[in-house]
């Protein structure tokens, strides 16, 4: 059970929810945690949060906000479960189950990308949350980032004035031109792909944004990892309740010999980042 | 074949394995048709994938079982996402019973639970009667399972995708042609998609089941409004949680009072005293399902949480809870 330092309203419909964690593991960009705030049985099961901020590791860890250790969930509200988040307040326990899953690749990892180069982090929405942690890992190094940000209107744009503070290279895009040019992320995406030098595409939104973006990514032959957020129950691979259909394994399953039997895959084990290219975009 | 509710003594489940320690602390082993239990409490099928997921979470050597996730001869794939949504008080899931085949089961998966000192029950199911008998023989040369257990809500191809467990005919075939196909313990999992739940769980009993496990989850579905679709990729699935513990409830009670065979009673148990209304209504073992989700730990909690009902109460072992129920 963890404590409730803050909960924070930013914007009409996204909060801002710091906790404390004893013993706060280590936690990578893209992770996240399975949180379970009433112990009633309506709503039921966990619900699955990234994680936007690790607090209180002072000068010599990854940041230093707040002073106690825990970490910052930045949500959204849009149902049963995150409309009772809104309600917790300071002091109150929350369970935290996790870090859970695997986060981003580090860009050394990722096979055609020089150093030196460009990481894109392609938002949309609550889909900014992995980017706080990505972007802190890397903005003292020598590789160039850029936030590319999306949202249905300036309401939509939550946890900007935090990659403003430090500095990070932002271009914003609103369907109503409330804030940033008027259109899509993807109109962003466009113009960053098409300048010259080797680059990753990192993103994080609806599903028919990323479904865009790989599309553009796959085009422009432009490495891509995607978080993906179903509907979890376990978050622990147990369940096998957030499967997402895997390219280029046909319908059938395969032999018996083969270890992968299965044209699924699951988001909170084997994901939710997934490269761009394994997903079967065509059924989603 | 009924039972006389009065004459608990008849009730050949409970005989309790280890004698009452002189501590005074209760007895909670159980022992099912020769499989000895250190208590009643087991993960249930589907919910503790194969035991290893759950392994950094909690010791599972505290469980009385661990029941794996159901099994088939061959790989199977499973429905389409979305596969679960959540309900009132309760889930939907169509994850369409994929997994990885017995045989990759029994090479990849048995090793590491077999190093645990709990049980090890194996949930499978066929598309046929001969896919039943021949998952079972497979399962019957392994070492280290202490039981089957068998899932009949599954869709019989050669018979028009009639569910097995839906008619007793079927029921009473399959599990026949199963019981001549293995040597261990045989516990039949039944489905409560049915009018009369007695009718099947007698045809299981006469094909000779030697346990009857209840219940699997209940078929429902969900719709979402502002897309007007079905919120699952199946459109169909089985609801479990706390929504359905009184149908699951009444269900085991009915099948105490008309059949012999020790029960496992299964349906939105989430603590202790969940369980002890199974026990009080006949199940000599409870399983928990769905809390794994919410709670790793549950299943531990509700071990202790006997444990201390039995102490306030001075219960001295499951025998002397099982179907007390006072009417
Ligand atoms: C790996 C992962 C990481 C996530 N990280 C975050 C995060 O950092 N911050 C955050 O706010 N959310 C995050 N989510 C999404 C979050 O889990 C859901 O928004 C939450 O579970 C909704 O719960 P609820 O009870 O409020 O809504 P429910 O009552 O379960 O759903 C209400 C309605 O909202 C819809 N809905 C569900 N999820 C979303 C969504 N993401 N956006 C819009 N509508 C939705 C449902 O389809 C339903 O119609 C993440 C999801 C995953 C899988
Ligand atoms: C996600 C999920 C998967 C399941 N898979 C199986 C299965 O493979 N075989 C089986 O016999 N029952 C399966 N069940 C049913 C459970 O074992 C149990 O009977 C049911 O969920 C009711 O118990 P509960 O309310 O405690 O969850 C599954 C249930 C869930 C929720
Ligand atoms: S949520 Fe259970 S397997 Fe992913």
């Amino acid at each position: 059970m963890e404590k409730v330092l803050y909960n924070e309203k930013i914007l009409p419909l996204y909060y801002k929810l710091g906790m404390s964690w004893e013993g706060l593991p280590a936690i990578e960009p893209g992770q996240f945690v399975m949180l379970r705030i009433t112990e009633q049985v309506d709503p039921l099961l966990r619900r699955p949060f990234g994680v936007y901020k690790i607090l209180g590791l002072g000068a010599g860890g990854q940041g230093s906000e707040g002073s106690e250790q825990g970490i910052e969930i930045l949500y959204k509200v849009v149902g049963k479960g995150t409309k009772l988040m809104a309600n917790l307040k300071p002091g109150y326990t929350v369970d935290v189950l996790g870090p859970l899953g695997n986060g981003f690749q580090p860009i050394s990892k990722v096979g055609s990308v020089r150093q030196n180069q460009r990481i894109i982090m392609a938002a949309g929405g609550i889909g900014i949350v992995p980017f706080y942690l990505l972007a802190k890992n890397y903005h003292l190094s020598s590789i160039s980032l850029k936030l590319l940000f999306g949202g249905r209107g300036k309401d939509d744009l939550p946890g900007l004035e935090d990659f403003k503070k430090f500095g990070i290279d932002t271009a914003v895009s609103t369907d109503d031109g409330s804030m940033g040019k008027n259109g899509l992320v993807t109109d962003l995406l466009k113009k960053e792909l098409s300048k010259k030098g080797d680059c990753v595409v990192y993103a994080c939104g609806p599903k028919a944004m990323l479904k865009a973006v790989a599309k553009m990514a796959e085009d422009a032959d432009t490495p891509c990892y995607v978080s993906l957020d179903n509907a979890m129950a376990c978050g622990i691979g147990a369940c096998l309740g957030c499967a997402v259909k895997i390219r280029g394994q046909g319908s059938g399953v395969r032999s018996q010999k083969s270890k992968a039997f299965s044209p699924y895959k699951m988001v909170c084990k084997d994901g939710p980042v997934f490269d761009a290219k394994e997903i079967a975009w065509e059924e989603i | 074949m009924g039972r006389d509710i009065k004459k608990k003594s008849e009730v050949r489940s409970q005989e309790s394995g280890e004698k009452t320690p002189r501590t005074g602390k209760p007895d909670l082993s159980v022992n099912i048709a020769g499989i000895q239990l250190k208590n009643p409490v087991m993960a249930a099928s589907g919910t503790f994938g194969y035991g290893e997921e759950y392994a950094p979470y909690l010791d599972l050597n505290r469980l009385g079982a661990v029941v794996v996730k159901g099994l088939s001869l061959k790989p199977r794939q499973g429905n389409p996402p979305p596969r679960i949504v959540e309900t009132a008080a309760g889930m939907l899931n169509s994850i369409g019973l994929q997994n990885m085949g017995v045989e990759i089961f029994i090479e990849k998966k048995l090793p590491f639970l077999k190093k645990f000192d709990t049980k090890v029950i194996v949930n499978f199911f066929g598309d046929s009667i001969d896919e039943y008998c021949a998952v079972a023989k497979v399962l019957d040369g392994a070492d280290g399972i202490a039981g089957l257990e068998m899932n009949i809500s599954c869709p019989n191809k050669q018979e028009g995708w009639l569910e097995f467990g839906t008619n007793p005919d079927l029921t009473f075939r399959v599990v026949s042609a199963v019981r001549k196909s293995t040597k261990l313990p045989l516990i039949v999992k039944l489905s409560p998609n049915v009018t009369d739940i007695t009718v099947l769980a007698k045809a299981a009993q006469d094909a000779g089941a030697d346990v009857l496990s209840l219940i699997n989850t209940l078929s429902g579905m969900a719709v979402d409004v502002n897309t007007q679709r079905p919120k699952l990729g199946n459109i169909i699935g089985g609801l479990s949680g706390p929504a359905i513990k009184p149908v699951a409830l009444k269900m085991v009670w009915q099948v105490f009072k008309t059949v012999k065979l020790p029960l496992i009673g299964i349906g939105g148990i989430m603590t202790a005293e969940d369980a002890i209304e199974f026990m009080l209504v006949g199940a000599s073992v409870v399983q928990v399902g769905t809390v794994n989700f919410i709670d790793p730990q549950a299943s531990i909690k509700i071990v202790d949480g006997i444990e201390d009902y039995f102490k306030k109460n001075k219960i001295k072992n499951v025998k002397e809870m099982v179907g007390s129920l006072r009417i």
